[in-house]
């Protein structure tokens, strides 16, 4: 965030971008943190938002989360990221478990004109705050993934988007009939992103 | 696209809905709205008609729509998946089950062995030598190679033997006897070393060691601390047994002394309140068995742990926090306790037990599991011992038998363990300083030197061959002192035909060239030019 101007309140579409994909970031590793997809010990904990966040260690999982950020700051500046989704995949069966969906609108003007907002920065870290607390609440509800899991993260980009050498396309990679839940939104003036996270229909449920 | 965002309860501000109200704009209703009925439409109209005019006019519908309004992307290379090694417990290797031999290793005879509960006759010293006491008589048996030896037989006024006990540094041996002496004995030179009187009236049945303390208890109810260093050697006094004391067992860290009695009692004696002035106040006194406590042993991995068993009366095996006196565990054996052992590798405990079954049994702790039982002896199972090792058992029985058993795990193979054979006076001066003196210092020092050094390179008593191999050993350290060495070796007393030998092993060695750098030639040749002369005036 070194980009961001001096005053503290006042937001660029660099600075934004630079929140948005550190945020997806660190909310990609608590997410597989709590979820159990990678082996607790390969965390660390740092503090981040005024919280304690886990970091993984492993090193391949680290950089494909770099890669992606980076590549995500990227169409943020260019206001060309609609939403990112990381999904949650069965290893045996590749079977679609969880979707933790972040949906981002742009600001139009900002990207065309290159004007700046005001916001504090203390009130969109409260704001993201809250959707990290409510990732790491999530497994109170989320049904218990008891099988080894894999991963993977889907940009939603605009139609105009050339695609990067290290990229492919993907089909969205749906659950059928999901549960979802709404978790908290955070909005730099520039970006507003929407966190929704939708999970295979718990079949005990039913019966 | 951009439906507002006030669908949720008004309380709370736009835009921060509730958190399980669904929120509209993530939830997509437009396509939502498309595939409810378009899509239907299609698939209900499809089969009636299809006209490439009507596909086309779907498509360009459905891009308008935002069927195809955005690109889903995704990294080429995914991410690694976890690997799960350590941390499932499914993964966790599991230790292979240990084979518990069932038959004795070795058995040998004890004649004469005193059947009394109460005696301590039986111990394993560090040294791995087995000491036994049978009638008068301390016999020694080296576990390392089955060879024994007497160490002591006392008159029938003091006989018969109630304890041995070797000290920790496996060399001497406290030997209890029934007049209520004791006798201190060094066993590398068979030799005993002291008496020590006047701290018991009756027998002497149990002896323990702590450093240079010897603890003694008596059929007098008394338990002695004695200084085996000092003259006056009885240092403290426990008081508090109203029985033969039959059992002594200092904790590992030294700090703690139990005692197990005929009156029932299991005393814990704290060595810090000791004082020789006044009959030291216990620490703990456990009145829980009810018969004799005669097994006692305090646990390897865990201080503070203490194993008791009791006698026929009583037949309990009782763990006890040392610390607090508490009563741990107490499990019934369903016959006398005449000895306990723990395994130093594992977390298990060994049991010599008597009336009905004979048996040594294994249990698992803390559990107590029963994982063996060992029979063989057809008499009660009076005392047992471990070897320094803590692999093999022995166990004495009333049938005047003793047995071997590879209860605690198969003893390492006899590796031929390197004994550091400690260098020539490394306890007063390093070899290297009085090479370097022997080399440089005037003749007449020179020639003691090499008198010392004689008895350990060049020892008569032992083969030409190896007087030459260890002489070009000293050679090869040091250069000028092996030469010198061989200068005063005559002088010294090596015999003409030993020098002979020694002057033909460092010239074929030279001719050999065999890992020789050119120090070391050097130096044989300054060794062996040194005794020709000699030689030729012997000659």
């Amino acid at each position: 965030m070194a980009s961001r101007t001096a005053s503290k309140d006042i937001i660029t579409l660099r600075g934004s971008a630079a929140i948005v994909s550190e945020f997806f970031g660190y909310a990609a590793n608590s997410i597989l943190y709590n979820r159990g997809v990678y082996p607790e010990e390969s965390f660390v904990k740092v503090k981040k938002y005024g919280l304690p966040m886990l970091l993984t260690q492993d090193e391949g999982v680290k950089s494909f989360i770099a890669n992606l950020t980076a590549q995500l700051s990227e169409w943020l500046e260019a206001g060309k990221l609609q939403r990112i989704v990381l999904v949650i995949m069965s290893k045996a069966t590749n079977e679609v478990m969880e979707r933790w969906n972040f949906s981002i609108e742009t600001d139009g003007e900002v990207v065309e004109k290159g004007v700046s907002r005001e916001k504090s920065d203390k009130e969109i870290m409260r704001e993201i705050q809250a959707i990290m607390r409510q990732i790491a609440s999530s497994i109170t509800y989320l049904p218990c993934l008891d099988e080894t899991c894999v991963f993977d993260v889907l940009a939603y980009t605009d139609k105009d988007v050339a695609v990067p050498f290290t990229w492919v396309e993907s089909d969205p990679k749906l659950i059928d009939n999901p549960q979802m839940v709404k978790l908290h939104s955070f909005d730099t003036k520039i970006h507003k992103v929407d966190t929704l996270v939708s999970y295979k229909n718990d079949e005990w449920d039913e019966q | 696209m951009n439906v507002p965002n006030c669908f949720c309860a008004c309380d709370f501000p736009c835009g921060q809905p509730d958190r399980f109200i669904p929120n509209r704009s993530a939830m997509d209703f437009d396509y939502a709205h498309y595939m409810l009925t378009e899509g239907r439409k299609r698939e209900e109209n499809s089969a009636v008609s299809s006209s490439p005019l009507s596909d086309a006019y779907r498509k360009r519908l459905a891009e308008a729509l935002g069927m195809n309004r955005s690109r889903i992307l995704a990294f080429r290379n995914k991410p690694q998946t976890p690997e799960f090694s350590s941390s499932i417990p499914r993964d966790i290797p599991t230790k292979p089950n240990r084979y518990i031999p069932q038959a004795p290793e070795r058995t040998l005879d004890a004649p004469d062995l005193v059947d009394d509960f109460y005696l301590n006759l039986l111990d394993w010293g560090r040294g791995n030598v087995l000491a036994i006491a049978l009638g008068n008589t301390v016999y020694l048996w080296d576990a390392t190679n089955g060879s024994d030896s007497e160490l002591v037989t006392v008159d029938d006024e003091s006989g018969p033997v109630t304890s041995v006990s070797w000290a920790p540094d496996g060399r001497h041996i406290a030997v209890g006897l029934n007049n209520s002496e004791v006798q201190l004995w060094d066993s590398a030179s068979n030799r005993q070393l002291r008496t020590m009187k006047g701290g018991h009236r009756l027998r002497v049945g149990s002896l323990a060691w702590s450093n240079h303390i010897l603890t003694t208890g008596g059929m007098d109810c008394q338990i002695v601390n004695n200084d085996v260093r000092v003259r006056s050697h009885i240092v403290e006094t426990y008081r508090g047994h109203e029985q033969e004391v039959c059992a002594l067992k200092w904790s590992h860290s030294g700090q703690q002394l139990a005692s197990g009695g005929n009156d029932n009692l299991l005393h814990i004696w704290n060595r810090s309140m000791a004082s020789s002035n006044a009959p030291t106040q216990w620490l703990h006194r456990l009145e829980e068995h009810t018969s004799a406590v005669k097994a006692l042993a305090w646990c390897p991995f865990q201080s503070n742990l203490l194993a008791s068993g009791g006698g026929g009366g009583d037949r309990t095996i009782k763990f006890w926090n040392a610390h607090t006196g508490a009563c741990l565990n107490s499990v019934d054996t369903g016959s006398e306790v005449c000895a306990l052992l723990w395994n130093e590798h594992e977390r298990e405990l060994l049991s010599a037990d008597g009336f009905p079954q004979n048996q040594l049994t294994l249990w698992k702790y803390p559990s107590m599991v029963k994982m063996a039982e060992l029979t063989g002896h057809t008499s009660r199972v009076l005392f047992m011992a471990q070897s320094p090792d803590g692999c093999t058992v022995a166990s004495a029985a009333a049938n005047e038998t003793l047995r071997f058993w590879n209860v605690f795990g198969v003893p390492k193979s006899a590796k031929p363990a390197p004994k550091a054979n400690p260098e020539p006076f490394a306890n007063v001066v390093e070899l290297d300083m009085i090479l370097s003196t022997l080399s440089n210092d005037q003749s007449s020092v020179a020639q003691k030197i090499t008198r010392l050094l004689m008895s350990s390179f060049f020892r008569f008593k032992a083969s030409i061959q190896e007087a030459c191999n260890r002489c070009v050993i000293l050679i090869k350290r040091s250069v000028m002192a092996g030469a010198r060495f061989c200068e005063f070796a005559a002088l010294e007393g090596a015999s003409l035909e030993s020098l002979l030998e020694l002057v033909r092993v460092l010239f074929t060695l030279v001719l050999s060239l065999e890992n020789l750098d050119a120090d070391h030639i050097e130096g044989l040749l300054l060794a062996a030019s040194h005794r020709c002369p000699t030689l030729q005036e012997c000659s």
